[in-house]
């Protein structure tokens, strides 16, 4: 090894591999497999709000495209069975293609006016899934999907091989997302949400570069969909409703927008505010003969980390430099 | 053999405000000209036709022979004509490096699964980008600013910056927008030897300047607008005869 920076990250690779050996519960497991997926999904967000600058809120709506296609490709519905791990691919591919679908017609429209199309975008699809009724089975959704297999064995219901799948797809997610960073497009994102205008005179294709970045930032999306869906053994519409794309943006505001460490962060904090400590709060009011019900109060929780980050730190607990540099000089601009 | 740049008729209006009115220009390859007039005159918008920004009312723009009106910027950008601006545009929060890598877009063939895969073909592009950007960096005499923001450089080397950002792309043409501006004489004196170097080393120039010193110094045939009309057009010699210049400049004789 070279740097302790590499031995760093060697040490924490080896931790979140062996942990779940020292009598972890199949509970606990579940709760950081969950919270791994929010983790690709902040990732690939990050890739078009982040990167490139443009705001989706309707980023569940690719997460839907892919746990819909593995329900639909790998379960008694339609007698397919079709393999986990080329369903991956299968999805993020074609959440990619919905990127592109949705970003053709629509990314000439500049900052509010996208966000409102993404949003309706992300209304939209889970409305399609509940209405398809035949294919779909409604809003009842389609269960019973097949357990995906590794060398022949099933992944069952223990929540163990998930999360090792998870921190694979984590990892891909993360040099991808690093590469692209530090990449001839990363550059022309960069450059575009610097000044546009001054992007297109460098010769870059704007309207492209913004939908490389749609496409990329659904992929991940797709994949994060299988991978959940394939765990739960089940899929319907009520799971990837406007709530869900709110919490991903949360998660980049909170973490850091642009910055890999700080969205990965972010996203982390996140999940496991909702999945640890609500309930945990819940259990302690209750003990207090308080009955507050927590888990009614997300919305709530997310809107007060958002003007509370807004008013103190804008640029999120670890900003990108870059961004930080933007943000701040934008609030002077306009002041 | 036609003229690099050959801009015919070029009419441009904005609502009832006509910009330009029948302009016509002929920019010759390995040539530095000059184009100069009174604020309001129509030289920015020239630039910002030429180069799509906005598109023409009328006549045609041909660069290498070819019909480049109409063309959306980045297209323009690719068939090989750069250019800087006059409220400088960099991108104020990549570093000097950064910006002249961002400004040899069209330079490098790294597509999105090179940029995803970080290939060997597209580790060695940037890595010869960085070298390229080093030496860049070197020519503009902006050595000790590579990585520094952009935007915290002082004003005469983000001038000499952006010049650099557009020279990445290796244009046949660049087109300055008042280069000068904002330098001290020290400054200018250089910034001229520095295009001279550049139009030497194959980029034909052209640039819009107000500095009549540098214009006349640096160039070898000028166009005036006025009001945006063309009212003269030659050599400095000819251009400093001319009694329509001069009284566009200072006003008609009493």
């Amino acid at each position: 090894m070279k740097s302790p920076r590499a031995l760093g990250l060697l040490a924490l690779v080896a931790a979140l591999l062996l942990w779940p050996a020292f009598g972890a519960s199949d509970a606990t497991v579940n709760i950081l497999a969950d919270a791994g997926l929010y983790v690709v999904l902040a990732l690939g967000l990050n890739v078009v709000v982040g990167f490139a600058g443009l705001l989706d809120l309707g980023y569940a709506a690719f997460f839907a495209i892919g746990a819909y296609t593995y329900a639909m490709l790998a379960s008694p519905q339609f007698g397919l069975h079709l393999p986990f791990w080329l369903l991956l691919f299968v999805a993020a591919g074609l959440a990619g293609l919905c990127g592109l679908l949705l970003g053709a017609p629509t990314l000439r429209l500049h900052g509010d006016y996208l966000a409102i199309v993404t949003l309706g975008f992300g209304e939209i699809v889970p409305q399609v899934f509940q209405n398809l009724t035949r294919w779909t089975g409604g809003p009842n959704g389609i269960g019973g999907l097949d357990f995906p297999t590794f060398f022949g064995h099933s992944f069952g219901q223990r929540a163990l091989p998930y999360y090792y799948v998870t921190l694979l797809v984590i990892a891909i997610t993360i040099l991808a997302v690093s590469n692209l960073r530090a990449s001839r497009l990363g550059r022309a994102w960069a450059a575009i949400r610097e000044d546009e205008l001054a992007a297109r005179h460098m010769g870059i294709d704007t309207t492209r570069a913004k939908l490389a970045a749609f496409a990329i930032g659904a992929s991940f999306s797709g994949a994060a969909g299988v991978v959940f869906a394939a765990k739960l053994s089940l899929v319907s519409p009520d799971l990837f409703q406007f709530q869900v794309s709110v919490l991903i943006v949360s998660m980049l505001v909170l973490g850091g927008m642009g910055n890999i460490y700080g969205v990965i962060v972010g996203s982390l904090l996140l999940s496991l505010v909702n999945s640890v400590v609500l309930p945990q709060a819940n259990g302690i009011v209750n003990a207090l003969h308080v009955h507050v019900d927590f888990g009614q109060y997300h919305f709530f929780l997310y809107g007060a980390i958002l003007i509370g980050i807004m008013l103190f730190r804008p640029e999120g607990l670890f900003p990108d430099r870059r961004r930080k540099a933007e943000l701040h000089h934008a609030a002077v601009e306009e002041t | 053999m036609t003229a690099l740049l050959e801009v015919a008729h070029l009419t441009k209006r904005f609502g009832k405000l006509t910009a330009l009115e029948d302009v016509s220009l002929r920019v010759e390859r390995g040539a530095i000209a000059g184009i100069i007039g009174p604020n309001g005159a129509g030289k920015s918008s020239l630039f910002n036709t030429i180069t799509g920004v906005f598109a023409p009312d009328g006549g045609e723009i041909r660069f290498d022979g070819a019909r480049v009106d109409g063309l959306p910027t980045w297209k323009i950008a690719r068939a090989g004509i750069a250019r800087t601006f006059q409220n400088i545009r960099l991108f104020r929060f990549l570093s000097a490096t950064e910006n002249l890598m961002a400004g040899a877009h069209t330079q490098l063939r790294a597509g999105i699964a090179g940029s995803l895969l970080h290939t060997p073909a597209e580790r060695r592009e940037e890595r010869e980008l960085r070298e390229r950007a080093r030496a860049m960096l070197a020519f503009a005499g902006l050595e000790a600013a590579a990585d520094a923001d952009a935007g915290s450089l002082p004003y005469g080397s983000q001038r000499r910056l952006e010049i650099a950002r557009a020279l990445m792309a290796r244009p046949q043409l660049l087109l300055l927008d008042e280069p000068a501006a904002g330098m001290n004489p020290v400054e200018k004196t250089a910034l001229s030897e520095w295009l001279r170097a550049i139009a030497d080393a194959g980029t034909t120039l052209a640039l819009i300047e107000h500095d009549m010193t540098l214009v006349m110094r640096a160039c070898e045939r000028i166009t005036v607008l006025d009001r945006g009309t063309r009212i003269a057009d030659g050599t400095p010699a000819q251009i400093r005869a001319d009694a329509r210049v001069v009284e566009a400049y200072l006003g008609a004789p009493a």
